[in-house]
């Protein structure tokens, strides 16, 4: 399991500090797949790049705890994350061609991984390399070894990359959008494929997305983050019979429905500026349900029932002043 | 996808050979650059045979045959000493691209290596480093190569180091420049989380996503280097009279050059250019060679 408590990250830029995390709390059951949804700029790939502390200044993290197996990860020194980077946590990123290496073929980059953590060498892992290729279902593993990147295509370099993530045998993988630069049917495959590679090696993992559609399919469980917060978590069953969160409920509003011609609801205005957050919870002004309440305080996390007998014990998650109000 | 080029290979061939047979599918292709290539390779080859090609030794004088003119028994005719101006040429070889090879790699592994850490930790680091790279660049190099080859002595060894010394700041800024550029890269990021300590992304990651500009500036720079080296020798600040360095020998023969005896300098200074020369169309063609993209 790992899990993330209050997690506070902030970014020192010319127009002085600004906080992209607030306290973020975030669960991954051992096994389990859970989204991490939200608009775009709300702070999910500062979530999974702090949770690898991989930020760079001016990100700075400032507060929280990373646990994986009850080790504070925010507490290790360098050399020990070093360690647990690429071994127990792996990540791969939103534009797939671009986290790969230009000027070495992919077998340079799959070897060094290789020998990095697992003491791989020469054929031994050049053999390791082509199986790992050939799991992550590209065809002709043997020439894809001999490929660089921009002989690839992006789905191609895709699963190379997971092919990277997965060496050596990480038990967590943070998937930042996988799919997201990908034709729609590459994007099919590619789910497919961490779907049953998830199966097959029981990993757990944690799903960027701004893909409803894709959460549904994918995990099981969801936490929706809005302006660096989270602002509810739930199994994904409940999530989706009864959204709680005002926002999570305009994030539903606004998907394309296939079969209706309306244009989806959407939710009114921005995300905020994070130099101009609104005082108190930061989606009050695009807020249906918004109260003079809402512009003086955030709300604090509630712990809910799920109301519903199937899920019982999955406790869900909502920050909402009004989460009652206007709930079928 | 555009399937990777060349022949299906066992995973038992080496990549050095497919990169080796890349780089030779691009020469075909590159007719300049064969022709640099190959001039190169040429007084390469020569310089390794001149002590069994030479017919004559190259320090040997004779005052009976002193200046005699291209012949017979002296291809090149002969300088003032009567030594033979062909063997000294063959010779000169092998002492000018020693010169070129040593003093560009000593500058370029220093420059690299300064211009890598300091683009890398930035900070205070990169300040001294750049700062100290003003120093040096602040004089005109030639004057430059003068005094530290003055003050130094003149001799094989410190010529090279002089030569080295004053080209250090012009990788060392190519290298930091390209450096702050890749180093945000995706993938660079991707190597930290795949469990790369620092100094690893930086030698196994980024330093080979720089080498393009390097590898074609030192081309030329070799070039550059048998320039200045026969410069300071030519002034009495590099190798010694008798040695038989091109630009020593383009020394001995210029007060020759009145009285008629024109190839006592004349063989050496073709030499001089023709390497230089050789030098600038390879980093031409060194760029299209080392770009993955373009191949
Ligand atoms: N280097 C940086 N300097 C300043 N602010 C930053 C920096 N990196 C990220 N941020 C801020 O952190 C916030 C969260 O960014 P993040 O990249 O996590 O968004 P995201 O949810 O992943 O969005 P997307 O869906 O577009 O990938 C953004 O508002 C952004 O302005
Ligand atoms: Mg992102």
């Amino acid at each position: 399991m790992l899990e993330v408590q209050d997690l506070t990250v902030t970014f020192h830029t010319g127009r002085g500090t600004v906080t992209a995390l607030h306290g973020v709390d975030l669960t991954l059951p051992t096994g389990r797949v859970t989204g991490l949804v939200g608009e775009s700029g709300c702070g999910k790939t500062v979530t999974a790049l702090a949770v690898m502390r991989l930020l760079r200044p001016p990100g700075e993290i400032r507060g929280g705890r990373v646990l994986l197996g009850g080790q504070n990860l925010l507490a290790l020194s360098e050399r020990e994350m070093d360690r647990v980077r690429g071994a127990r946590i792996a990540m791969i990123f939103q534009q797939p061609r671009a986290s790969l290496n230009p000027v070495f073929p992919v077998a340079a980059q799959l070897t060094h991984v290789l020998r990095l953590h697992r003491g791989l060498s020469g054929r031994a892992a050049w053999a390791e390399g082509e199986a790992l290729l050939a799991r992550a279902q590209l065809p002709r593993p043997e020439r894809v070894m001999r490929a660089y990147p921009h002989q690839l295509s992006g789905g191609m370099c895709q699963r190379v990359m997971i092919a990277l993530a997965l060496a050596c045998r990480p038990s967590v993988l943070l998937a930042d959008e996988p799919t997201t630069a990908l034709d729609v049917t590459v994007q099919l495959q590619i789910i497919e494929l961490l779907k049953s590679l998830q199966q097959e090696l029981g990993l757990t993992v944690l799903l960027i997305t701004h893909d409803l559609g894709l959460v549904a399919e994918m995990c099981d469980f969801v936490s929706v983050m809005y302006a660096g917060r989270i602002v509810e978590a739930a199994p994904v069953s409940a999530l989706f019979r009864r959204p709680l969160h005002p926002y999570t409920r305009g994030l539903m509003a606004s998907r394309m429905r296939a079969g209706s011609r309306a244009l989806p609801a959407g939710i009114p205005g921005r995300i905020p500026d994070l130099h101009q957050m609104p005082a108190g919870c930061p989606f009050h002004p695009r807020c249906p349900l918004a109260q003079g309440l809402c512009a003086e305080r955030d709300a604090s996390p509630e712990t809910v029932d799920g109301g519903d007998p199937a899920a019982s014990g999955a406790a869900r998650m909502v920050r909402c002043h009004f989460w009652g109000r206007g709930v079928a | 996808m555009s399937a990777p080029r060349g022949a299906v290979a066992t995973p038992a061939t080496l990549p050095v050979w497919t990169a080796a047979a890349d780089a030779i599918d691009l020469l075909k292709r590159n007719p300049i650059t064969l022709a640099g290539a190959a001039v190169i390779v040429v007084i390469a080859l020569v310089g390794l045979a001149a002590p069994a090609i030479a017919p004559y030794d190259p320090l040997t004088t004779n005052p009976a045959d002193a200046l005699r003119p291209p012949g017979a028994g002296h291809l090149m005719g002969t300088d003032e000493f009567g030594e033979d101006i062909w063997s000294r040429v063959l010779w000169g070889a092998r002492i000018d691209l020693a010169i070129a090879l040593g003093a560009v790699v000593v500058a370029l592994v220093l420059g690299c290596v300064i211009g890598a850490v300091a683009g890398f930790w930035g900070g205070w680091i990169d300040e001294v480093a750049m700062r100290s790279m003003d120093v040096l660049q602040a004089f005109p190099s030639f004057i430059l190569a003068m005094g530290i080859a003055a003050a130094l002595g003149p001799n094989l060894r410190n010529l090279i180091l002089a030569i080295a010394l004053i080209n250090v700041a012009v990788y060392a800024r190519l290298m930091r420049a390209r450096l702050l550029v890749v180093k945000h890269a995706l993938y660079a990021t991707a190597a930290r989380g795949a469990g790369n300590p620092p100094w690893r992304v930086l030698l196994v990651h980024l330093m080979p996503n720089c080498l393009t500009p390097i590898f074609v500036q030192s081309s030329l720079q070799s070039g550059w280097a048998i320039l200045t080296a026969a410069g300071l020798s030519f002034i009495g600040l590099g190798v010694r009279i008798p040695e038989p360095e091109w630009g020593v020998m383009v020394a001995i023969g210029v007060a020759r050059i009145t009285v008629g005896a024109w190839w006592v300098s004349f063989y050496p200074g073709l030499c001089i250019a023709l390497a230089v020369m050789g030098f600038n169309l390879i980093g031409d063609g060194l760029q299209d060679l080392l770009d993955p993209q373009r191949r």
